[in-house]
């Protein structure tokens, strides 16, 4: 698995970089490279529908940050730093790292899940939902409800952006 | 371990958030705090010599990755989308008022502000 | 009389269908906006009382989506906490509602708000119901999106400044609950609620495996701090300050009334004390860290920067007394906290739905402590803003002084008299420190009307208001006996009934 292991330290590197370079665009570019590894990472571990999805919704992301980005005067960053909130955020996150590295060693080994439900899903994706794809049976049949309620936020989330697109918050009117 | 560095990658999108002043930059470490929690999925599901849950000519069971973790990260990405795009928006928004990414210097010109707003 | 589970998928289903016909129907004509939303909210109102009346002699309904069965099956399970938080959100909706329908006139776009609204709605109903952990998360970003939207729908400075902040640190604790529930997931291998019980409880008795200990309070860590970013408890309060002199009051109000127990509140009881089940060290934690929690509020709220802040500070340490509450698992401790929750969302959404009406009053828009009004010349406004102030700090005949002595004395029962001690101490503190800020707002006796135009208090917000401030006192019949029986002793057996939780849904689905 020494490509698995290789695509996420190119992750981590694309990571940090994108947050680190001061010219936004750049920071922009980089994160869209973040989701092809990430793409990448999911054809390795045998997802193809998920590197589908992923490379999709990657390129409408990176597409929309562009617009935001180009059509600004404060292309590059000039900030200073901030000592204190740094060095207090770099101990939580070592604190939680070496939580998170303990309790790791103790759940179940890469590469050998326990598949209580998955093996039941596995069995009877052919006879009951009658699909050859298990994943898409699973999103499309048996949890169909999960895929609705992404829908149901997506809807949300055009409702909301109408509603912040709208050219005139306030009325005029004087009395009521 | 595998999974170590994907929680590596989740602490850089949790430093990102904390401690990042522009506003493109907050929204870049969002996504990394989505990216890591989604390869962390699917290497959960992850089986030894496993194969794609398809089946085609006669693959057997015994073999197959973990499809309900696959199906969650495709749930996830939809509504990781909307959230991300209507982070964009708001971004947007609050550059056509404030006209700067830096979100201190957006809290001092809120705080300066006189508080008559007659805004349109 | 049809299944009682029938009704239980309308939860979700008819805030959805409202919003479709605001699309269709209500994008020129405010009044139709306006009728849809009455109907669809006041309908849901008598659907929740309807779970009450009509009981079943099963006290869990469960409901299987789609005709599979538990555990590959997406579950929604209404029992006695489901049933309470059903009603209690109804009721904060509902007054809600009556005040947004003529305050949102100023603002363009009414469906759009009305939709938002309802989607809201959908997440907050989903959260409550669901029985499944996956569909949990995905409802409460529903919900979150929802809040975000609404936050920012005035789309003024602060708004989109705070709604900025919000939405960060919100995306944050989501991501943090969705790593919580994948740890879950690969320790547990199952996604459904009771299921998830079910193989914690064998794994811990009788596989007697050593991991579990420490999994399961990272699990536990990672969900907890997740519920509290969202609901802003102290330490993680950094988006609070803010919160009330930025955002439009009726949004305002939905945030600490809807969203704080739904999205904070609830998970929290739910899955510390059905699925993972309360030990004697998690408590002792809990509770250290609930009143940590009042006491940093306290803190915060020594200097408001003014009486909205003041207000959002108040009811963060008020949670706290809630979860310190539930911690201390005796019948009567748990009891008033439910009682405390009630007060909570009632007066907190009165205080703000009142400061906003004081600022509705005003055009053009002048901060609420530059407004000077008195006795003489606003007698109406003067008496509800004196009002809602005393039912908001807990005076005696309204319904926070009862909660807060039952929670008190239960807590000395309990032996924990440190803690009773301390409790006491803070309301009290916290009481004072409100009125002595409170006296920012100047009631001088200055005459302003001639220099602003009045607009005049429409009938459905001061409607709202009142309603509001009579809950307050007519939830003191949940005192009484009777009413205690039927509606509060449900949700207590829930969360004293602790694990037994599984064994119950897994029966009710078999029953059937």
């Amino acid at each position: 698995m020494i490509d698995l292991y290789i695509l996420l330290i190119l992750m981590i590197i694309g990571a940090v970089l994108a947050l680190e370079i001061k010219d936004l665009l750049s920071a922009v570019i980089i994160t869209g490279a973040v989701g092809l590894c990430l793409s990448a990472a999911f054809l390795l571990l045998k997802a193809p529908d998920l590197a589908m999805t992923q490379l999709i919704v990657e390129i409408v992301l990176v597409i929309i940050l562009v617009r935001a980005t180009i059509f600004t005067d404060s292309r590059v960053q000039q900030t200073k730093r901030n000592y204190a909130n740094f060095i207090a955020v770099l101990i939580s996150i070592s604190f939680f790292l070496g939580a998170s590295g303990y309790v790791i060693a103790k759940l179940p080994i890469f590469g050998k899940p326990l598949m209580r439900i998955s093996r039941t899903y596995l069995s009877e994706a052919l006879s009951q939902a009658s699909v050859n794809n298990v994943v898409a049976a699973i999103t499309l049949d048996y949890r169909i409800f999960d895929t609705f309620l992404a829908l149901v936020a997506l809807f949300t989330c055009l409702i909301a952006i109408m509603a912040l697109s709208r050219a005139k918050s306030k009325e005029q009117k004087t009395n009521f | 371990m595998i999974y170590f560095l994907c929680f590596i990658l989740f602490s850089i999108g949790i430093y990102g958030v904390l401690v990042k002043r522009n506003i493109i930059k907050l929204i870049i470490s969002t996504m990394i705090l989505n990216y890591a929690v989604y390869i962390l999925l699917v290497l959960m599901g992850f089986r030894w010599q496993g194969q794609v849950p398809v089946f085609v000519s006669d693959q057997e069971i015994n073999f197959m990755v973990d499809p309900l973790p696959q199906s969650m990260v495709m749930v996830a990405m939809i509504v990781g989308l909307a959230v991300t795009a209507l982070l964009v928006a708001v971004a947007m928004r609050l550059y056509q008022q404030f006209k700067t990414f830096d979100i201190k210097e957006i809290i001092e010109i809120k705080t300066k502000k006189p508080e008559v707003d007659n805004n349109a | 009389m049809p299944d009682i589970q029938q009704i239980i998928p309308l939860f979700i289903l008819i805030p959805l269908l409202g919003v479709f016909l605001l699309a269709l129907f209500a994008r020129k004509k405010n009044f139709y906006a306006d009728l849809i939303l009455f109907f669809i909210v006041s309908g849901l109102l008598l659907l929740s009382g309807c779970l009450f009346v009509f009981k079943t002699k099963a006290l869990i309904h469960v409901y299987c989506l789609a005709g599979w069965h538990l555990p590959e099956a997406i579950t929604f399970i209404v029992d006695g906490l489901a049933d309470f938080f059903l009603v209690s959100v109804y009721l904060m909706t509902f007054c809600i509602m009556l005040y947004c329908l003529r305050f949102i006139d100023h603002w363009t776009s009414k469906w759009k708000f009305y939709a938002l609204f309802l989607l809201l709605l959908t997440g907050a109903n989903g959260v409550i119901i669901s029985g499944d952990l996956f569909t949990l998360y995905l409802f409460m970003e529903v919900t979150a999106i929802a809040s975000y939207a609404l936050i920012c729908f005035s789309l003024e400075k602060k708004a989109l400044a705070f709604g900025f902040k919000y939405m960060i640190k919100g995306i944050m604790a989501s991501a943090i609950i969705f790593l919580g529930i994948i740890i879950c997931y690969c320790f547990t291998s199952t996604l459904a609620l009771a299921d998830i019980a079910n193989q914690l409880y064998l794994r811990q008795h009788i596989a007697a495996d050593p991991a579990m200990g420490w999994v399961v309070l990272f699990i536990q860590a990672l969900l907890f701090i997740g519920f509290l970013i969202k609901s802003g408890i102290v330490p993680f309060n950094s988006w609070v300050s803010e919160m009330n002199q930025s955002i439009l009051a009726p949004v305002g109000a939905m945030l600490l009334a809807i969203i704080i127990p739904v999205l904070g509140i609830y998970p929290f009881l739910r899955i510390h004390f059905n699925i993972i089940g309360p030990s004697p060290e998690s408590l002792a934690i809990v509770r250290i860290f609930a009143m940590a929690a009042m006491l940093g509020s306290l803190f915060w709220a020594f200097k408001p920067k003014n009486s909205n802040q003041a207000i959002a500070y108040y009811t963060i340490s008020e949670f706290g007394l809630v979860i310190l509450a539930m911690a201390t698992n005796t019948p009567w401790a748990i009891y008033g906290g439910f009682l405390q929750l009630l007060h909570i969302q009632i007066t907190a959404a009165l205080v703000t739905c009142n400061a906003g009406l004081l600022d509705y009053r005003i055009y053009p828009k002048k901060s609420l402590d530059q407004l000077t009004f008195s006795f003489k010349s606003s007698p109406k406004a003067f008496i509800m803003t004196m009002l809602s102030n005393a039912a908001f700090i807990s005076l005696p005949p309204f319904i926070g002084f009862w909660s807060k002595l039952i929670i008190i004395v239960a807590v000395w029962k309990a032996n924990y008299h440190l803690y009773a001690i301390g409790v006491l101490l803070i309301v009290c503190f916290a009481a004072g420190l409100f009125i002595k800020n409170q006296k920012k707002l100047p009631v001088k006796n200055s005459d302003f009307q001639s220099d602003f135009k009045l607009n005049k208090i429409k009938f459905s917000m001061a409607g709202a208001l009142l309603l509001m401030l009579g809950l307050c006192l007519g939830l003191n019949l949940l005192l009484a006996t009777e009413y205690k029986e039927t509606f509060l002793n449900p949700a207590i057996d829930t969360i004293l009934s602790t694990t037994k939780y599984s064994k119950a849904v897994f029966k009710a689905e078999n029953e059937k």
